[in-house]
C-alpha cells in the first residue's frame, strides 16, 4: 500500500523526517519497501506556461515556433512536439534549468531561430511516461507557478508491505494510530457531518440480506442529483501519487475513503438498480456476472453477490458490475458500506482469479465497526465534490451491536515468553497507546477491550506480541540457556551422507545439485507452471547428463560429477539416490602425453564405487554402471564417451559398517608365484577367480590380476590373463617345495576347469 | 715407530686416497675387501699384534683400531655418496613443474552452508532432523496455524501433487511439495516430548518460474527449541551466536517485528557485516523467527501453558547469493565445473 507523508500528517502529528518515519515504521513491523520524493527536483524549477501561437519553423519541417506566456512575459520557443494546440498549458523549462537527465537548458538558436527555453514532456521531467509529446496540464492551472506547486507541492510517497495479520494498517488512520502508540501524539480523525435533505433513505431503497452468515452488516445511503465530473486537482493528485487512476468525483471519493479508513465502499448508479433495491444473496449456480474491469464470470452457489431485484450487480466485497457502475450520466448514487466474511471473499476471489483493493482488505478482515463512519464520510465528500442531496438516514442491517471482546494479559506470561520483566505500568501504558482500553486490572494481570479494527488480537500471546513490539525487541538481551545435547535417529544418517560426499570429493568428483521438478517423471503435479516442470524426478541420472552437456557445450570436456538427492516413485514414495557421471580425460592436466590423453572409462566409475564401498564398509553393487549409448551421447551433445551410475543410497547407509574388527598381522612370510592363462575372449575375470577358488588351496592367501595381454604371441580371439598368487601359512614358513606343489596343482586344476592354456614366460 | 706402525699409517693414507678417487660401487667394494676384508691389510696387521712386545701392544692396538674405524667411515661415506648419485641418475628434477595432482572434487556451495550450519548448531547441542519433501496440507499448513482460506497461505504459492496419483488423505488433506522446512517441526513434536533442540536442513518448493532470482526448488534450514521457559532472549542469543559463527564475529544482527502464522511474536532478522557494508548494503534481510505459536503446540497435542519455544529459519540459496555475491540463482543447478570449483 502507498500513502504520502503530508497526507498522513492530517491524521497525527509526525515529529520525524520521512527517513526517520520509514525506520520507525519498519521497527514497528510495517515494512517500508520504498520511499520516493515527488514534486521535487526539476519540478520546482519548471513553470507553467500557455501557448499563445504556433507557426511552422521556416527552416525545419518537424519543428514549430511558438509564442508562450510564462506568467511574467512572452517568450519564443522552438518545439518539436505535435500534440498540443494553441491555448494549452504546458511545462516550460527556462534557461538555466537542469533537467532530470542532467542537461541544462540555454537560450539557443535552433535552425536559425531563437528559442528561449524548452517545453517539456512528462518523461523529460522524470514523471511516468504519458502520451507522446508535451505534458498537457489542466486548463485551470495557474500560469507562472512551478510545476511542483501545480501538482500539489512536494511530498514523500511511502510504499509499505503490510503482513496479513494487520489489515488495520491498510489505511492512513491505521498507520496514524500506530504512530500515536509510538509517540503519544493524539490521533486526529476527521469530524464527519452529513448535510441531509429530502425524503428518507427508506423511501428510496431497501436492503434484504438473504445470507446473513456471509454478510452480517450491509449499510446503504442514497445521494440524489449528483453531477459526475472530474475530481478537483488535490484529490486527483493525491490518488495519482499513491498509484490509483482518478476516475470521477464519486468513484474517487470511495477510493479516497477506502485509503483513509480501510473500509471498502462501492457506489452504484441508483437508477440502474432494478426496483432500486438491494438483495444480498448467494449467486445462483451458473449465474453470469460482468465485472467493472470487463471480465465475465460464471458464478457458483457458494459465492455471495449484491443483487438488485433481478440480477447480480456486484460480487460481494470484490468488484462491482459493469451494468451499474457510476458513469457520466449518473445522477443518483447508492453507496454501499458493508462487512463480508473474510474466508468467503477469499475463496471467491481465488476461484475467479479476481482481486481488488476491496477484496484484499475484506479477506484479511475489515473493521466491522467503521462501516457507518466510512459511509458518512464518503457521503459528505460526494456531496461536497459532486453536489446533490444526501437522503436522510442510513440503512444498516447489523442485527445487534458488534460483540465486545476482552483479553487478559498476565504479567508473568510476558516475562515467561520475552525473558525480561516489563513493569505492569509499562504494559498498561502500551495497551493504552494502542487504544486497547484496560477494563480490569489486578497485581498479576490486566484485561483489555479489543477494538473492532484489531482483528488479530484474540489471545494473551497476541497481547504479549504487542508489548514486545512497542516496548522494543532491541531491549531484550541476547542470552543462551545451557541445555543437554539432543539426539535424533537422523543424526547418524546425516553423518553417513556427509561421509559419502567427502569420499566422492576426495576421488575428484564435484557435487552437483539439480532441480527436483522435471518434464518427465512418474509422479505428476496438479498445478505445474510449465510442461518442463510438471513432474518430480524419478532418477538423478538425466540431471547429471544435462550437466555434462552444459559443461561440454562450454568446452569443458573433462567432468566428474555426483549428486545425492531424493527421487519419487509414482505413488509418492521418496528415496535417496546417489548418482555419478563422468566424461572426458582421467588426468587432463598431466604433462606426460600418455597420461594426459587417457580417457575415463567404465573402470574409473567402478573403481570409485569400490573405493566408496570400502570407505563406508559395504559392498556396493556396481551392476548399474552404464556407458551412455552413442545415440544418447549425440542427443546430449557429448564429445567423448560418458558413463553414469545410479543407486539407492539409503540401504547402503543402513547396512554400513558400524564396528571395526581387528585381525592379527601374519607372522610368517608369504611366497608369491605368477600364473598367466590364455583364455577365450569371452571368459571373464570372475570365471577365472571362481576357478581358482574352486581349487581350494588352503595356503593361497591372495589373487591379484596384474596383466591382460592381447597380441602377436596370442591367438586371435584369445587373451592372456596374468595373476599374482600369494601363498602363506598362518603357523609356519612355507617351503619352496610346498609352494611349488600348490602352484603346480592349481595350474592343473585351472587347465581342467577353464580349458585354458598356461602361458609360460 | 715400529715397522707395523709404519705399515698401518701408510695403508691408511693409501686407502684414503683410493676411496676418495673411487667413482663406482664395485670398486668401492673391492677397496673395502682389500683393506678391511677378512684377509685385508688392516685385519692382517691386527693379527700381528699378538707377536708384539707387551709394552707396545696397547699403543699399536689403539692405532690399528683408529685406522679401521677411519677407513670404515670413509668407505661408508663414499658409499652413500655413490648410491645417492646412482639414484639421481636420469634427467634432473625441475622443481617448477606442476606436481602430479589428484584434484579433489568440491562440495556444492549450498551443501557447504548446510554443513557449516549443522556443525554450529551441533556445537550448541542441537540434533539434525529430517522430513519428507512430499508433504500434506495438515503438516505444511494447518498444524502450523495456517488454515485454508487464510491470506497467510498466499505467502507461499504451493505446488500440489496430482490427486489421482496421491489421493488426499482424509485427515491430512492434499499432498504437496513442502513450501518450507517447518513441517519437520511438527513431525518432531508429534514423535517426542520436550526438550526438543533440532536443526532441519532441506529442500523446499514454491510455484515460481525459474529466473535469475527465483527457483521452484530452493533450500532452507530450520531450528527449533522447545522446553520450559524458553524465551525471546534465548532466541536472540542463539541466532546471534549462530550468524557470528557462520559469517564473522563482526556480524551485527537485528530483529524486526514481523508476522508468521506459526510464531507469535514473530521477527525478521537483518544482518550487517563489514563484507556487506563494503558492497554498499547496510542491512540484509536474511531470516525469520519467533516464539512457537500456542496453536502449533495445540496441534501437536502439547498441554496449554506448559512449554514455550522458538523457531528460526532461513533460505540457504539467498544467503549463499549474498555471501558470495552470486547474481543468478540458476548457477546453483547448472553445475558448471567452473562454478563448483570456486567453493
Amino acid at each position: 500500500m502507498k500513502f504520502t507523508y503530508n497526507w498522513l500528517k492530517q491524521y497525527v502529528n509526525v515529529d520525524w523526517s520521512p527517513r526517520e518515519l520509514a525506520d520507525k515504521l519498519t521497527f514497528a513491523g510495517i515494512e517500508v519497501e520504498d520511499v520516493v520524493t515527488v514534486g521535487g527536483g526539476v519540478l520546482q524549477q519548471v513553470v507553467v506556461c500557455q501557448v499563445l501561437s504556433s507557426e511552422k519553423h521556416p527552416n525545419a519541417d518537424k519543428l514549430s515556433v511558438c509564442r508562450v506566456n510564462d506568467g511574467k512575459a512572452e517568450r519564443q520557443i522552438v518545439c518539436g512536439a505535435k500534440n498540443y494546440k494553441v491555448g494549452d498549458k504546458v511545462p516550460l523549462a527556462l534557461p538555466g534549468t537542469t533537467m532530470a537527465n542532467g542537461m541544462t537548458i540555454k537560450e539557443a538558436k535552433l535552425r536559425g531561430v531563437e528559442s528561449q527555453g524548452m517545453m517539456c514532456s512528462a518523461e523529460e521531467l522524470g514523471l511516468p511516461k504519458g502520451e507522446d509529446g508535451l505534458l498537457i496540464l489542466p486548463a485551470d492551472t495557474r500560469l507562472g507557478i512551478t510545476l511542483s506547486e501545480a501538482m500539489g507541492g512536494t511530498d514523500t510517497v511511502f510504499d509499505i508491505e503490510v503482513t496479513p495479520n494487520r489489515p488495520d494498517w491498510l489505511s492512513l488512520i491505521g498507520i496514524a494510530r500506530e504512530i500515536s502508540a509510538l509517540t503519544g501524539n493524539p490521533i486526529k480523525v476527521p469530524a464527519v457531518a452529513v448535510p441531509e435533505s429530502g425524503d428518507a433513505v427508506t423511501k428510496h431503497t431497501s436492503v434484504a440480506v438473504e445470507a446473513a452468515d456471509l454478510c452480517p452488516r450491509y449499510t446503504a445511503r442514497v445521494i440524489r442529483g449528483v453531477k459526475i465530473g472530474p475530481s478537483p486537482a488535490w484529490l486527483k493528485q493525491l490518488l495519482e501519487k499513491v498509484g490509483l487512476r482518478p476516475v470521477n468525483n464519486v468513484v474517487d471519493v470511495t477510493n479516497y475513503v477506502l485509503l483513509e479508513c480501510g473500509q471498502p465502499l462501492h457506489a452504484f448508479d441508483y437508477n440502474r438498480l432494478a426496483e432500486h433495491r438491494i438483495v444480498v444473496r448467494r449467486a445462483a449456480k451458473g449465474e453470469k456476472f460482468l465485472a467493472i474491469d470487463g471480465s465475465a464470470h460464471e458464478l457458483t452457489s457458494e459465492m455471495l453477490v449484491i443483487a438488485d431485484a433481478e440480477r447480480a450487480v456486484a460480487l460481494a466485497g470484490i468488484m462491482g458490475g459493469k451494468d451499474s457502475e457510476i458513469g457520466d450520466t449518473t445522477t443518483d448514487v447508492l453507496l454501499e458500506s458493508a462487512w463480508f466474511l473474510p474466508a468467503n471473499v477469499r475463496r471467491t476471489s481465488k476461484r475467479l482469479g479476481l482481486a481488488s483493493d476491496a477484496s484484499y482488505r475484506f479477506e484479511r478482515g475489515a473493521d466491522i465497526g467503521s462501516a457507518l463512519w466510512a459511509s458518512n464520510r464518503a457521503a459528505q465528500l460526494i456531496q461536497q465534490l459532486a453536489g446533490g442531496q444526501v437522503a436522510p438516514g442510513i440503512i444498516d442491517t447489523l442485527a445487534k451491536p458488534v460483540e465486545k471482546r476482552w483479553v487478559r494479559c498476565r504479567y508473568a506470561q510476558v516475562n515467561r515468553l520475552l525473558g525480561i520483566i516489563v513493569p505492569p505500568e509499562t504494559v498498561k501504558k502500551i495497551f493504552g497507546g494502542l487504544t486497547l482500553q484496560v477494563v480490569a486490572s489486578d497485581a498479576q494481570s490486566c484485561e483489555v477491550e479489543i477494538p473492532t479494527f484489531r482483528v488479530d488480537l484474540e489471545r494473551e500471546v497476541d497481547l504479549i506480541e504487542e508489548v514486545c513490539r512497542i516496548h522494543g525487541v532491541e531491549k531484550i538481551p541476547a542470552k543462551m540457556q545451557p541445555s543437554t545435547p539432543a539426539v535424533s535417529e537422523f543424526d547418524a544418517k546425516w553423518d553417513s551422507i556427509a561421509r559419502v560426499r567427502q569420499v566422492l570429493t576426495s576421488l575428484g568428483f564435484h557435487e552437483a545439485q539439480n532441480q527436483t521438478l522435471v518434464g518427465d517423471g512418474e509422479l505428476k503435479l496438479q498445478n505445474p507452471l510449465s510442461a518442463d516442470q510438471q513432474a518430480l524426478r524419478h532418477s538423478l541420472a538425466p540431471g547429471l547428463l544435462a550437466n555434462l552437456r552444459t559443461n561440454v557445450s562450454r568446452h569443458q570436456y573433462d567432468v566428474k560429477l555426483f549428486e545425492i538427492g531424493r527421487v519419487f516413485a509414482a505413488d509418492g514414495k521418496e528415496s535417496l539416490h546417489l548418482a555419478l557421471a563422468v566424461t572426458g580425460r582421467r588426468q587432463p592436466d598431466a604433462w606426460e602425453t600418455a597420461q594426459r590423453e587417457a580417457m575415463l572409462d567404465y573402470y574409473d566409475l567402478k573403481g570409485a564405487l569400490e573405493d566408496l564401498g570400502e570407505a563406508i564398509g559395504v559392498v556396493i553393487d556396481t551392476a548399474g554402471i552404464r556407458q551412455i549409448s552413442p545415440a544418447q551421447a549425440k542427443r546430449f551433445d557429448l564429445r567423448d564417451p560418458a558413463y553414469v551410475a545410479e543407486l539407492e543410497l539409503e540401504p547402503l547407509l543402513s547396512s554400513a559398517r558400524r564396528e571395526t574388527t581387528f585381525r592379527e598381522l601374519a607372522k610368517f612370510p608369504a611366497v608369491v608365484r605368477d600364473v598367466a592363462l590364455v583364455v577365450d575372449e569371452n571368459q571373464t575375470h570372475a570365471d577365472i577367480v571362481a576357478a581358482i577358488e574352486k581349487a581350494r588351496n588352503k595356503t593361497l592367501e591372495r589373487v591379484e590380476l596384474f596383466d591382460i595381454y592381447r597380441g602377436s604371441s596370442i591367438a586371435t580371439g584369445k587373451k592372456s590373463m596374468a595373476y599374482s598368487l600369494t601363498f602363506r601359512a598362518a603357523d609356519r614358513t612355507l617351503t619352496d617345495a610346498e609352494v611349488n606343489g600348490a602352484h603346480e596343482q592349481l595350474k592343473r586344476s585351472l587347465v581342467q576347469t577353464l580349458k585354458c592354456e598356461i602361458r609360460e614366460s | 715407530m715400529t715397522e707395523l706402525e709404519q705399515q698401518l699409517q701408510s695403508a691408511r693414507a693409501e686407502a684414503e686416497r683410493a676411496v676418495a678417487a673411487c667413482t663406482d660401487l664395485p670398486s668401492l667394494d673391492q677397496l673395502k675387501a682389500r683393506y678391511l676384508g677378512r684377509s685385508g691389510i688392516v685385519p692382517a696387521a691386527l693379527e700381528q699384534l699378538g707377536k708384539l712386545p707387551k709394552e707396545e701392544k696397547p699403543r699399536i692396538g689403539k692405532l690399528a683400531n683408529e685406522v679401521k674405524n677411519a677407513l670404515t667411515a670413509a668407505i661408508e661415506a663414499k658409499r652413500e655418496e655413490l648410491e645417492a648419485k646412482a639414484a639421481s641418475s636420469g634427467p634432473a628434477i625441475d622443481v617448477t613443474l606442476p606436481g602430479r595432482r589428484h584434484h579433489l572434487g568440491h562440495l556444492h556451495p549450498l551443501t557447504q552452508i548446510f554443513e557449516r550450519t549443522v556443525v554450529i548448531f551441533r556445537r550448541m547441542g542441537f540434533a539434525v532432523e529430517d522430513g519428507p519433501e512430499v508433504e500434506d496440507e495438515w503438516h505444511c499448513f494447518d498444524a502450523l496455524n495456517t488454515p485454508a482460506n487464510h491470506p497467510a497461505r498466499d505467502m507461499q504459492d504451493t505446488l500440489y501433487i496430482d490427486d489421482k496419483a496421491m489421493p488426499p488423505d482424509p485427515k491430512c488433506g492434499r499432498y504437496l511439495l513442502r513450501t518450507h522446512t517447518s513441517p519437520v517441526q511438527v513431525r518432531t513434536m508429534l514423535k517426542q516430548k520436550p526438550p526438543i533442540r533440532i536443526v532441519a536442513p532441506g529442500r523446499v518448493f514454491r510455484r515460481d518460474e525459474l529466473d535469475a532470482t527465483h527457483s521452484p526448488t530452493f533450500h532452507q534450514i530450520e531450528g527449533l527449541y522447545v522446553d520450559r521457559n524458553v524465551t525471546v532472549a534465548d532466541l536472540k542469543g542463539t541466532v546471534e551466536f549462530f550468524f557470528k559463527q557462520l559469517l564473522s564475529p563482526e556480524t551485527e544482527v537485528r530483529f524486526r517485528p514481523h508476522f508468521f502464522p506459526y510464531t507469535e511474536p514473530s521477527f525478521e532478522i537483518d544482518l550487517s557485516t563489514p563484507q556487506f557494508r563494503a558492497r554498499g548494503k547496510e542491512w540484509i534481510e536474511i531470516a525469520g523467527c519467533g516464539m512457537v505459536d500456542p496453536n502449533v503446540f495445540k496441534a501437536v497435542g502439547y498441554p496449554d501453558d506448559e512449554y514455550t519455544g522458538w523457531a528460526f529459519g532461513f533460505g540457504i540459496d539467498r544467503l549463499a547469493m549474498v555471501m558470495w555475491s552470486i547474481n543468478d540463482i540458476r548457477l546453483f543447478t547448472e553445475n558448471d565445473v567452473r562454478f563448483l570449483e570456486q567453493f
